[in-house]
């Protein structure tokens, strides 16, 4: 035991002293690819819901919602005239025509997180994810 | 050279000041070995600034270990000093930097070793590493209110901790050794 124990003691000064040394590293690099995945899945946002919202005036705003992307374009009635919405089998969205003489919203084309907004007909496309984050906040 | 912390010699008395002393020139030579290292190793080339072996441990480490973990935490705080002053950055965002490293690096070596005194010196030394470039980045962080990933960050640090640590601690090793 106490020979046992010498012979630890003389080998402190060595870069690897003991079995748990070599553990030590082993568990500081597993830490480390744990680490990696955690940032991965922060980075990744799973959509739960889409909205449709349409501001007829201020005082009636509709709104609908899809848990999951709908098979079948939807056509709404905006405030000059109607917007079809369509969604690909990958969950992106995009508008594909609409009554608005500026064809901002047709533009943009593919969306998958974020929305499409037609400002003339009062329609905004939103994807809404599980972690909602502010670009910015203006006070 | 031979160097002791415990200096036995027939009176007693006048023991303890030659140990001191010679306590206090260790420290002395180890800081300013260290902010020698530290000053030839600031200007050469490296892929990312904190991606350095980090070769001023080394007199740290040898501190911790021969004389005490106060000596180490002197040798760090010396050695920062005439480093920052040589470099010309003393009292600028890159000592305070280089200063919370060093510190942080000695804290965490000397509670290594505190706790697990049978540890080799490889641990020790890349716990050191570790600890060093986590305090620069919460520094980096503090001062110029970067917006990093943490997780990333451990993840890429450790595959540099673990080389720059095994080098130091190799160093260390023979240097304990030959002394």
């Amino acid at each position: 035991m106490v020979q046992n124990f010498k012979k630890l003691k003389a080998g402190v000064n060595k870069v690897f002293a003991q079995k748990s040394d070599y553990l030590f590293v082993i568990i500081l690099l597993l830490i480390s690819v744990f680490a990696y995945k955690i940032h991965n899945r922060n980075l990744t946002r799973e959509i739960k819901k889409y909205k449709i919202i349409i501001f007829k005036n201020d005082n009636d705003v509709k709104e609908l919602s899809f848990q999951k992307p709908p098979l079948k374009p939807v056509e709404v009635q905006g405030k000059i005239g109607r917007v079809v919405v369509e969604w690909n089998e990958k969950g992106a969205f995009r508008v594909v025509s609409s009554g608005c003489p500026g064809q901002i919203c047709v533009n943009s084309g593919w969306i998958r997180y974020g929305s499409v907004i037609c400002v003339p007909n009062g329609v905004v496309v939103k994807a809404i994810t599980d972690k909602e984050e502010f670009d910015a906040i203006s006070q | 050279m031979r160097f002791h912390s415990n200096n036995e010699t027939p009176n007693g008395n006048s023991s303890n000041d030659i140990s001191s002393v010679r306590k206090y020139t260790l420290i002395a030579v180890l800081a300013s070995a260290a902010a020698a290292l530290q000053i030839i190793e600031s200007p050469l080339p490296r892929l990312v600034p904190w991606l350095k072996p980090g070769l001023a441990n080394v007199m740290t480490l040898y501190a911790i270990i021969r004389l005490s973990p106060f000596s180490g935490f002197a040798v760090a705080i010396v050695r920062t000093f005439i480093a920052g002053i040589f470099l010309g950055t003393f009292l600028s965002p890159v000592y305070l930097i280089s200063l919370s490293g060093a510190l942080s690096s000695t804290l965490a070596m000397s509670i290594l070793k505190k706790v697990f005194p049978l540890s080799g010196l490889g641990p020790v030394s890349i716990i050191g590493a570790l600890a060093s470039n986590w305090a620069q980045l919460t520094a980096v962080e503090f001062l110029f209110s970067g917006n990093m990933s943490l997780w990333l960050h451990l993840a890429v640090m450790i595959w540099v901790a673990i080389p720059s640590g095994l080098i130091v601690a190799g160093i260390t090793g023979e240097l304990l050794r030959r002394t």
